[in-house]
């Protein structure tokens, strides 16, 4: 009897654990059955976030933005009067448990979701995005995303097709490096940015020669035979394309040791926290096309928002540590969600929130964000160098325009 | 290929065919003491390598004290990694036990260090500097290799032939070895089978955590630090399973192998390395040194 009692015990709260699912966590005022009809005093948004796994560093960044604006706009009377609830889940290390976290988010009929740092994440759940049609914030900045023109995306970042030029362009052009090696590992994001890399470069007119083009995998840590070749080869400059930054920080490191000294161009992990950080000489001097750096407390351009400044301020106060780009992204994502609310004059009609999203003109702290096809949102991209540590802000780089 | 790339190639891929080596060394004493496949012998190594970091680089800890006191805590985690995954299952009438054990413990590890020292990427400093704190170099036929690649190779060489005289040449190896081939015999000649098991896995656990501290500078304190024991099970293969001079052999070549992959071939580098492990397994499925048992057989 005390066995099957025990056993009663144990199901019940393991059913009253499981509302939770694989949710490891909620913030907000009220209850969640309050706010599902977006009518009684809440408004329940979702959003994914690597919380373990590899990529969790990442993930706590991401979560630290967006929660650092759902308390803000919660202390300043939240939207429309409605306080805003969100629900986290965890996306693991691989797109299957992903998939599995935005269903759960999906089945808690949330008004948005604030959806993964990743591509390869982001095009995993679409297909559920797009069949409940809920607008979903995506932090990926993969080229081919949006080109089924998903209705209910919305990409917050540059990307890659725009960003590879303007990498291109920067290097050959102010730089002066005219045969670059280039190295790139063999993620989808990082392939099709290093072919509109190369295809920049030989639409400029330097044709970049096979044998500077290195690839590898993403497990890849041993580059001491790609730099030899490298340094071989009579190339006049690096750039790197590298999805994670624990390999970014490795080949610097090797190409450091090898006494390699020529100018270096690295995408937006160049610019990281943890990049920075690791090994401050190797990491010294690259330059970096990205949508953020929290360098931003000293000298900076005229150009640099002042929403920029403030965000990165209190990022700080509030976890004693520089932000990462997702931080400002997500940050941006909750209030980009605010607009689009107050615009349609609603919480919970989702077809309305998203059709207002065409409307959002909006300055954030990671970018100025407008309207522009394939549902993407950004329109300017920033030119960094690491120099002490830091990563400082050169120049404001217009979206498929020029150095401002 | 000029002669600098190619000597950057011999010597990086010798280099890491010794770090391979140090890792399927102790695999064999492991297979050939206790009967285990251990599948956390990646993760031990990295394990080990996050601490000599935590020492040196978090608490400062200067090289030449910190050194001895890894050796201790190397030795606590190998005898630790016994009385988990090993000791309570000695008799398991399910013989597979131990070794599915040590596939949880390499899971344990792996993400372990993550909750210990979160996912930052971590760098150590080089054994071996210029002037400037740049990680010293060689000038070889026109190519700049770090001294510490050179260090490896030599470390490598000279802890593989002490483990050689230990296991071979002194009473403390052959004892290790008669409780390996019967347990109840040597203890009827009164050798402590939990003695000589848990000196094998300090014995290891040493071994391939020194094959981290040397690669650590290179390739910084990352978790990519376990895949090293991939290519290590690849060389333990080619070499002839079972010998330890087959292992070391076949991880050098696996070390080679994957050097010259890398030109012009550096995405399909694991895949070359392993085509080589396929093509031995079909023509030469004893590997490269067959054990005097095969041989009669």
């Amino acid at each position: 009897m005390a066995v099957v009692c025990a056993l009663v015990m144990i199901l019940c709260a393991s059913c009253g654990s499981s509302e939770g699912g694989e949710t490891t966590g909620s913030a907000g005022t009220a209850e969640a059955s309050e706010s599902s009809g977006g009518e009684s005093g809440t408004v329940l948004v979702g959003c994914t976030v690597q919380l373990t796994g590899s990529n969790q560093l990442s993930g706590s960044y991401y979560q630290n933005g967006v929660q650092m604006a759902v308390d803000e706009i919660n202390e300043s009377g939240g939207i429309l009067g409605k306080q805003i609830q969100i629900e986290y889940a965890d996306e693991g290390s691989d797109p299957q448990t992903a998939v599995n976290a935005c269903e759960k988010l999906i089945s808690m009929d949330v008004s948005c979701i604030f959806g993964s740092i990743t591509s390869t994440n982001c095009n995993a759940m679409l297909p559920s995005v797009m069949a409940a049609e809920i607008p979903y914030f995506a932090l990926g900045s993969n080229s081919n995303m949006a080109d089924e023109g998903e209705p209910w995306l919305w990409q917050v970042r540059v990307r890659d097709s725009n960003t590879a030029p303007i990498m291109a362009e920067v290097f050959a052009e102010d730089v002066g490096v005219k045969n670059p090696a280039i190295v790139y590992n063999t993620a989808e994001s990082t392939t099709l940015s290093t072919e509109a890399l190369i295809a920049t470069y030989e639409e400029m007119g330097y044709e970049i020669d096979d044998s500077c083009v290195f690839a590898f995998t993403e497990d890849e840590t041993n580059f001491g035979n790609i730099i030899s070749q490298i340094m071989n080869s009579g190339c006049d400059g690096i750039v790197a394309n590298i999805v994670n930054s624990n390999q970014a920080v490795i080949f610097a490191q090797q190409l450091y040791a090898a006494g390699y000294e020529g100018p270096r161009m690295g995408n937006s992990v160049f610019s990281s926290p943890e990049f920075r950080e690791a090994d401050v000489n190797a990491a010294e001097g690259w330059y970096i096309v990205n949508e953020w750096t929290s360098s931003l407390l000293g000298d900076v351009p005229e150009e640099i928002p002042q929403e920029a400044i403030e965000f990165e301020t209190k990022y700080e106060e509030l976890y004693d540590l520089e932000s990462a780009a997702m931080s400002a992204q997500g940050y941006d994502s909750v209030y980009l969600f605010k607009e689009a609310c107050e615009i349609a004059g609603t919480t919970d009609d989702r077809a309305a929130i998203n059709e207002a999203m065409k409307q959002v003109d909006y300055q954030g702290a990671g970018n100025k964000y407008e309207y522009q096809d394939n549902n993407t949102l950004t329109t300017y991209i920033l030119l960094l160098q690491n120099q002490d540590g830091a990563s400082v802000p050169s120049a404001v780089v217009q979206v498929g325009g020029t150095a401002e | 290929m000029s002669v600098n790339l190619l000597g950057s190639i011999v010597i990086n891929g010798l280099a890491m065919g010794m770090v391979y080596a140090m890792i399927a060394m102790g695999l064999i004493m492991l297979i050939k003491a206790v009967g285990i496949l251990n599948f956390a012998q990646g993760d031990l190594l990295m394990f080990g390598t996050f601490l000599v970091s935590f020492l040196i680089v978090d608490l400062e800890i200067p090289m030449g004290a910190a050194l001895p006191l890894v050796m201790v805590l190397w030795g606590l985690l190998g005898a630790g990694f016994m009385m988990i995954t090993y000791w309570p299952l000695r008799n398991a009438s399910y013989p597979v036990a131990p070794v599915v054990a040590t596939m949880g413990a390499s899971l344990v590890l792996s993400e372990g260090v993550f909750l210990i020292w979160g996912t930052w990427p971590r760098t150590m400093p080089s054994l071996f500097q210029t002037a400037d704190g740049r990680p010293a170099t060689v000038n070889l036929f026109g190519a700049e290799i770090q001294v510490q690649f050179f260090a490896v190779i030599i470390l490598g060489a000279l802890l593989m032939f002490l483990v050689w005289i230990l296991t071979e040449k002194l009473y403390v190896g052959k004892m290790m070895k008669a409780a390996a081939q019967d347990k109840y015999a040597a203890r009827l000649i009164g050798i402590p089978h939990l003695l000589t098991t848990m000196v094998t896995y300090i014995l290891v656990t040493e071994l391939i955590c020194s094959a981290g501290y040397m690669v650590a500078p290179i390739f910084a304190v990352t978790k990519s630090l376990s895949s090293l024991q991939l290519k290590a099970f690849a060389g333990t293969v080619i070499g002839g399973f079972g010998s330890i001079k087959g292992a070391v052999i076949g991880c050098l070549i696996v070390g080679l192998v994957e050097a010259f992959a890398q030109v012009n071939l550096s995405v399909y580098k694991e895949a070359v390395v392993f085509l080589v492990l396929m093509v031995f397994l079909i023509f030469r499925p004893g590997g490269l040194i067959r054990s005097k048992i095969q041989d009669k057989a």
